[in-house]
């Protein structure tokens, strides 16, 4: 039997391009200005199935960050498109993605309704939530008097807590102190045991890959050099960064 | 259109809640916000009505009453379309990490704006009980009158909160924009007598402030109705600017966070 696809991406290239802000002040004369273009991401192909875990992996700048946000729909394709068949998807990155001024009880409220999840259903949660991120009696303060630590531990735990059918993770399965990421990782190989639920993580931790991914990506200046095994894949792509080093 | 309809829906518990919050936050950051509220526009009024009834030697009769239901429309208009030319900018860490149609951010500050209104329509109201101004049910024409006032502010903002993300001093020209309209919406004159008819025909067919602020004094203190053919062509202009916008921001939005 065919397996369910849960991310489908086909001939996806994203550009960052002429998108630079100005000021009237200085360009009211220039006419032409210099139009950079810049391809994070050129022509990827690939599918992911539901239920899978997938790893990552790349040097800095290869368009990891920029995939991520592209199936998260922050960003939108400049061809090619994104097919993620109307699964709920969220992004775990390094901090932000709060409203400074505002408290991290209202900030776990806030993020799940973006998130598009019912008032009703982030009640029924957020003790758990609080729970989980450690903050006590600091969640009643605003965000912006957090350490990056609580910052990180709130985020993780918003986004762990709370269904999504899809995961994304970015570079933060090292978040707060020894407790907390032996606790995070705890969680997060409880949400990939369940079958329903689709996980894609950049790391560059490969001993965390290799255990925890069936399949892993390969990107390098934005192109997809390999997609497959992960044994497979991180050997090669060991051999290539070795290669590369003089 | 439908597009618009089932996004708004989806994000609007979002919005609701997110200027509930704000709003929130910003009583209990300082005792005295809440008291600015209302300080604030009766201040203002105060100025204008001093620097009118003395320098210019004003004619109108319960001038406080009138000069208040001009300044409370325009702050809210102006609040709005000043707060919407950084909005995008000022949500960054929101817009980075989670997608969200940007004009709810826009709507989102309309909340915040119209609660502040709504204060000083209180204000407006016991101002007029004590000039003994003539309150009628014709005040029910308002109602529409806030209406349009809405989706202009809506569909002008967007306008803004999209070229604001790529123009870093479009701030500096909003405000001096915002300020040549104020003086030409009559706030603390009325056009239609300070104005030659010919020029007032047009000011109010240019300036939607003017209809607006010129039509809720008609209704409001002097016991008329609607101008319903300028109420429709203004309400006709708002729905373009607004339909336009939207499909401004759908088109760009995802560059947005690039920009940044």
């Amino acid at each position: 039997m065919k397996k369910e696809h849960s991310i489908i991406v086909k001939n996806l290239t994203v550009k960052y391009k002429t998108m630079k802000s100005f000021k009237l002040k200085t360009n009211i004369f220039r006419i032409s200005r210099k139009r950079e273009v810049f391809e994070a991401l050129k022509d990827i192909n690939f599918e992911v199935e539901k239920g899978s875990v997938i790893g990552i992996i790349g040097q800095n700048g290869s368009g990891k960050t920029t995939l991520l946000k592209t199936i998260a729909g922050i960003f939108s394709p400049d061809v090619g498109t994104v097919d993620i068949k109307n699964n709920s998807v969220a992004l775990l990155s390094i901090g932000l993605g709060f409203k400074p001024e505002l408290s991290g009880y209202e900030n776990i409220y806030l993020s799940g309704l973006l998130l598009g999840f019912s008032k009703e259903k982030i009640k029924r949660k957020i003790k758990e939530i609080i729970e989980f991120s450690e903050l006590e009696e600091f969640i009643y303060k605003p965000v912006k008097t957090y350490s990056s630590g609580m910052h990180s531990k709130l985020a993780f735990s918003i986004t762990a807590l709370l269904d999504t059918d899809i995961l994304l993770i970015d570079e933060v399965l090292s978040v707060g102190d020894v407790n907390f990421k032996a606790k995070s990782y705890e969680k997060i190989k409880e949400i990939i045991r369940d079958e329903k639920k689709t996980v894609l993580i950049v790391s560059h931790s490969m001993s965390t890959l290799k255990e925890i991914c069936t399949k892993t990506i390969w990107l390098d200046k934005g192109k997809l050099m390999d997609f497959g095994d992960t044994e497979k894949v991180i050997s090669k792509y060991e051999n290539y960064m070795e290669s590369i080093k003089k | 259109m439908k597009d618009f309809i089932t996004k708004f829906k989806k994000y609007n518990p979002f919005a609701l809640y997110s200027a509930k919050a704000e709003l929130k936050s910003e009583v209990s950051n300082s005792y005295l916000t809440w008291i600015w509220w209302i300080l604030d526009p009766l201040l203002f009024m105060l100025v204008y009505v001093f620097m009118v009834d003395i320098i210019f030697k004003s004619n109108e009769e319960k001038l406080p009453v009138f000069v208040m239901s001009g300044l409370l429309l325009w702050n809210f208009f102006n609040k709005n379309v000043m707060l919407s030319v950084k909005i995008i900018i000022g949500n960054k860490s929101i817009i980075s990490q989670k997608y969200i149609p940007k004009y709810m951010l826009v709507i989102q500050k309309i909340y915040v704006n119209f609660i502040k209104f709504l204060i000083s329509i209180g204000i407006l109201i016991i101002l007029a009980i004590f000039y003994k101004v003539q309150l009628s049910f014709n005040i029910i024409y308002s109602i529409p009158l806030l209406i349009l006032l809405l989706i202009i502010s809506f569909g002008i903002s967007n306008v803004f909160a999209h070229f604001g993300v790529f123009i870093e001093d479009l701030a500096n020209i909003v405000q001096v924009l915002l300020r040549l309209i104020f003086y030409l919406s009559g706030i603390f004159y009325s056009i239609s007598d300070k104005l030659p008819s010919n020029l007032y025909n047009i000011f109010i067919k240019v300036n939607p402030m003017a209809y607006i602020i010129e039509d809720f004094r008609n209704i409001f203190m002097y016991q008329k109705t609607l101008d319903i053919k300028l109420y429709f062509y203004w309400l006709f202009i708002a729905i373009i600017i607004s339909v336009l916008s939207i499909k401004l921001i759908n088109k760009h939005e995802n560059s947005y966070a690039k920009v940044m």
